[in-house]
């Protein structure tokens, strides 16, 4: 595929990364001479030096015959005049772009992103879905990564296997045996750096990170049988106010009537300005790592410390400072690459990075097949992919035990007419099923085949 | 073949560099020829495409879509100047290209019509009596010879 991207930020460099590293032929653009150079030495891309929204800039980084261009700089304004201009000028057929404004994005405004006005197909709002794994992680502390799929009936959630979990050391065929009301199937397992999908008589070891796929209602039962009782946080403090940590106080004060939340911020007027905005939160002015200020916010009685300052180095100091002094359990915003691996061994429960959500994204647009929804995890080692099937795929009408293409991947959940079903080895897909599977990275490839159409689809 | 196509659709040597490229081009012309924006066609077409290629091998590709606004079926053939990348069912790049567009409502001609293109297309010596000829007159010759039903 070929990708122009405007904006060779942390975002920007992040999709770059991943669409270089699969081979897709990648021209950038930024406004920035350095951000180009240290990208052009370190990826295998083009890079220009310009405005990302000018047509002949955008004509030199091969707009012409880009197949998708990802406009990710700064400026939502940039953003959405780079998509028109490649819209009309380049027939550019995916057009991607960042808009942060709040005001573009009021449902009541929702006709603006179309093909007759501005030609956007996919918004992406890094501030805001950030913000939403956040509540999904609150809602689910059990689990150490959650997303949905098939209109939300669906959950992948993965989740730590520690000495206390008693489905270790089973083999996974064996599982439903000993669990008959485990309606669950594991996808995905994660062991130290590296991520395979299981086959039935793999088994989860101690220390693991287990991926499984559910129906939504089945969730928390699977977390109780993988030994993950927590309860829903209600005592929260947030390490700082800034977009992310507004938009998830005020999002908890909605949606949990009982929910104590506390935000650390350490500006004086973003502090002023958020508690104006907010009805129930207690809004702190300091530092987060003030020890002094983490005891005035009740740290010690907190279920959870998100931590969602613009330095990764003061969300992960916070995270560690605030479950010394009591905090149950910590989830940290982390942007820089090396650190995720670093939370484990400081005991920060959780992490959340932004650059998996906008390269899951990206991708979602990138595979090729009805695509509804892409997962991506461990810097990419695999993906958790819903995608629909048609009449003429090869995947359908054949009892899953004699598909053969199903290795290196797996099925979790199949919704079909509203209804979830768990697959066994005999169950047959159907056209219009959509399919919620797990696949490494290096057969994805033969994903994208399972649901590829024959000559004769029309 | 002349009930699909007219040597009006036949383009001998088509510049482009892309798969994309070579859509927007078949587009272009051929919504000159049926009267319909270029825009609708290209976009039919490349939804297509990602669903699955329509690159059948040998270098040859059928790309094909239905449209509600059109009233007939429409053919078009054009031979690459160089061949390209076209994600084909082989990895081979393409450089014979048949443009297949149907009305909504074709009940099963479109699917006779797309088998008919393929058959032809595959019929030996059929690709390369058209990589040989170097105009439209003589690539429509090959086109409708090469399906009589006694030419095989």
């Amino acid at each position: 595929m070929k990708v122009v991207i405007c904006g060779a930020g942390q975002v920007g460099f992040g999709i770059a990364e991943r669409l270089a590293a699969e081979g897709n032929d990648v021209g950038i653009i930024d406004n920035s001479p350095r951000l180009i150079q240290s990208i052009t030495e370190s990826l295998d891309v083009r890079g220009f030096v310009g405005h990302g929204a000018h047509p002949d800039i955008l004509a030199q980084a091969g707009a012409e015959q880009a197949d998708m261009i990802v406009a990710v700089t700064l400026h939502d304004e940039v953003n959405m005049t780079a998509c028109q201009v490649a819209h009309s000028l380049f027939n550019v057929p995916t057009k991607v772009a960042r808009v942060r404004a709040q005001a573009y994005l009021q449902p009541h405004w929702q006709d603006l992103f179309s093909r007759e006005h501005l030609p956007i197909d996919v918004i992406i709002s890094p501030e805001v879905e950030v913000g939403e794994m956040i509540l999904r992680r609150l809602a689910l502390p059990g689990a150490y990564d959650t997303v949905n799929f098939a209109d939300n009936r669906v959950v992948v959630a993965g989740v730590h296997c520690d000495e206390n979990c008693p489905v270790v050391d089973t083999p996974l065929r064996q599982l439903t045996e000993l669990f008959p009301d485990l309606n669950a199937t594991v996808i995905g397992i994660q062991r130290g750096d590296g991520f395979f999908v299981p086959t039935g008589t793999d088994a989860i070891l101690t220390g693991d990170v287990a991926y499984f796929a559910a129906e939504r209602s089945q969730v928390r039962r699977t977390l109780g049988i993988f030994g993950h009782e927590e309860v829903e946080a209600s005592r929260v403090v947030i390490a700082g106010g800034g977009s992310i940590g507004f938009f998830v106080a005020r999002k908890l004060e909605a949606l949990q009537r009982n929910a104590r939340i506390k935000i650390i911020e350490s500006s004086r007027d973003r502090a002023i300005a958020i508690a104006d905005g907010l009805r129930r939160t207690v809004v702190l002015h300091g530092s987060a790592l003030d020890e002094e200020i983490l005891r005035e916010a009740d740290i010690a009685d907190a279920d959870t410390i998100i931590s969602v300052t613009n330095s990764d180095e003061i969300n992960i100091l916070a995270c560690v400072m605030a479950q010394r002094l009591g905090a149950a359990r910590s989830l940290c915003l982390i942007n820089s690459r090396g650190y995720p691996d670093l939370t484990r061994s400081l005991g920060i429960s959780a992490y959340v990075n932004p650059r998996q959500i906008t390269v899951s994204k990206i991708l979602h647009h990138v595979r090729r097949g009805r695509i509804r929804g892409v997962h991506s995890i461990q810097n990419g080692a695999a993906e958790i992919i819903e995608a629909e099937a048609l009449e003429t795929s090869p995947l359908v009408g054949k009892p899953l035990r004699e598909l053969t293409i199903l290795r290196g991947a797996r099925i979790g959940a199949i919704y079909r007419d509203g209804k979830v079903i768990m697959p066994r080895g005999d169950t047959q897909i159907q056209p219009h099923d959509r399919v919620v599977m797990s696949a490494v990275a290096d057969e994805l490839r033969k994903v994208e085949q399972m649901f590829r159409v024959s000559l004769d689809f029309f | 073949m002349s009930d699909l196509i007219s040597q009006d659709a036949v383009i001998a040597s088509l510049k482009a560099n892309s798969k994309k490229q070579v859509i927007q081009e078949l587009s272009e012309r051929a919504a000159g020829l049926v009267g319909l924006p270029a825009r609708d066609i290209f976009d039919h077409l490349l939804q297509r495409e990602r669903l699955g290629s329509t690159g059948i091998g040998q270098g040859v590709a059928i790309p094909h879509a239905k449209l509600p606004t059109l009233d007939r079926l429409f053919g078009m053939f054009a031979r690459l100047d160089k061949p390209i990348d076209f994600d084909a069912i082989d990895d081979e790049q393409v450089d014979l290209v048949f443009l297949l567009l149907a009305p909504e409502a074709a009940g099963a001609d479109h699917l006779k019509a797309l088998a008919r293109i393929a058959r032809l297309m595959r019929e030996p010596g059929t690709a390369q009596k058209l990589r040989a000829s170097h105009d439209a007159a003589s690539i429509y010759a090959v086109l409708n010879r090469a399906s009589e039903p006694n030419a095989a």
